[in-house]
């Protein structure tokens, strides 16, 4: 109690430094969690995709549920030998693994992850609270192609360069829809933080008030998250593995565990943008960490979907996925937005 | 005449000491974008400096402009600088070591 009463002293008499301390504490905590949480995405994306191939997927290591697999994974890469090719740009491709992890975890900074209740107040967990937390979350998910670009170029090889500039072209072609939907959204809740938005939708879900947007959402966002139907940056039958060809070892890992970082962090999104975050009935017993459990449960949902998705849908060519983008979302994200304006005009 | 005893405030410390570190890297990005011989790497040293630049503007407490210029900066002028690049002639990109 006698170093609460001095924190919460220290905070009043210096809020700048106190905020740089506890920012600095809570990005060492986001970081760990969330490659935990990650690695933990692993294992769940092998036995669900396990179960639904009629197989058993990860069940040696630890246990019958194969819960020390990812463990075993992450040893196995962190010991493989470190390669580097030849040809490659040395220094680009040492960079290139760190600069896609790096852009992707500056996108958990401004995510809430969750919410709970301390009389009877809903107190969002979220490390910055921008005003322009959608907007900020949006310009940097578009910065996870430079990573990708980084490492196809730097390789040396030509089965990695078609991997980056799949990357980089698709990228494009799906960056304006999905800011599109997200303008739509803030259009809709008045405002561009994701708190408030979340808030906005304690009446009805986005993803009922605007379907359109959330499905050409979900779209551009398995795109920009490069999971099945649209892998094409690593499509194993066309180029190898893509980009990441020329990897191995730690870097290699490094890389793997972007794409599963980001699939959580672009999950989280979607839970947050359409699907109402956290709102839910208050449950009676376990009224402190209420808004969690639903926010857990959306959460899980959409992470198994998107791995269903992945085992059930096969790949599409890269000049078609660019049509897509291009042709058919954007104009009906337009249509969107128009929608979205227009109800919420009405409504204002 | 400059007022020394500021120099003892941490919080004046602490400011100048990440206006100087993006200061440093502003600049540092910016040589290296025109002394690089490689393209490509003179390329991703203007991304960089971009970055520095989002960063100093999020320091002014100008975090709108900030996120802008990551969106519009990065995301989309830096990309198409990038593509530019790429689809110059091969001898130019890979001059230097480089294949």
């Amino acid at each position: 109690m006698e170093l609460l009463s001095a924190i919460t002293e220290f905070a009043a008499r210096e809020p700048k430094i106190y905020g740089l301390i506890l920012g600095l504490v809570a990005a060492a905590i986001l970081a760990s969690v969330i490659n935990v949480a990650a690695m933990l995405l692993v294992w769940l994306e092998r036995k669900v995709m396990g179960d639904l191939q009629s197989r058993y997927g990860p069940n040696r290591v630890g246990g019958r549920w194969g819960v020390l697999q990812l463990g075993a994974d992450a040893i196995k890469l962190f010991t493989k030998e470190d390669i580097i090719p030849r040809g490659a740009d040395k220094s680009v491709y040492v960079w290139a693994p760190i600069v896609a992890v790096a852009t992707t975890m500056l996108i958990a900074g401004a995510l809430p992850f969750g919410a709970v209740i301390i009389d009877g107040e809903v107190i969002p967990l979220v490390v910055a609270n921008m005003d322009i937390s959608a907007l900020y979350v949006e310009a940097v998910l578009s910065l996870m192609a430079i990573g990708a670009f980084m490492a196809g170029y730097a390789s040396n090889n030509k089965y990695s360069m078609l991997g980056a500039f799949r990357g980089i072209a698709r990228m494009i072609a799906y960056e304006v829809p999905m800011g599109v939907c997200v303008i739509s959204v803030a259009v809709m809740a008045h405002s561009l933080n994701l708190v408030e938005i979340v808030n906005a939708q304690q009446g009805i879900w986005f993803a009922l008030a605007q379907p359109l947007g959330f499905v050409i959402f979900a779209i551009c966002l398995i795109v920009d998250l490069g999971r099945m139907p649209f892998d094409q940056t690593e499509a194993e039958e066309e180029i190898i593995a893509g980009y990441n060809t020329e990897y191995s070892g730690i870097r290699f890992g490094l890389l793997y565990f972007q794409e599963y970082i980001v699939m959580l962090l672009g999950s989280i999104l979607l839970v947050l943008l359409f699907l109402g975050g956290w709102n839910g009935p208050v449950i009676p017993v376990i009224t402190f960490i209420s808004p969690m459990v639903w926010f857990f449960m959306k959460l899980l949902i959409v992470l198994v979907a998107l791995i269903w998705i992945r085992v059930s849908l096969p790949r599409f060519r890269i000049d078609q996925v660019t049509d897509l983008g291009w042709k058919i979302l954007l104009p009906l994200s337009l249509i969107n937005f128009v929608w979205a304006v227009a109800v919420g005009l009405y409504f204002a | 005449m400059i007022d020394l005893t500021q120099f003892y405030d941490i919080r004046f410390l602490l400011e100048l000491g990440a206006f100087s570190i993006l200061a440093v890297l502003i600049l540092g990005f910016s040589i290296l974008t025109v002394w690089s011989r490689n393209m490509v790497h003179a390329a991703l040293y203007l991304l960089g400096a971009f970055a520095s630049v989002a960063m100093l503007y999020v320091s002014l407490n100008a975090s709108f402009v900030g996120v802008a210029q990551v969106l519009v900066y990065i995301g989309s002028v830096g990309v198409l600088i990038l593509f530019a690049v790429m689809l110059t002639r091969r001898t130019l990109v890979e001059e230097e070591s480089h294949g």
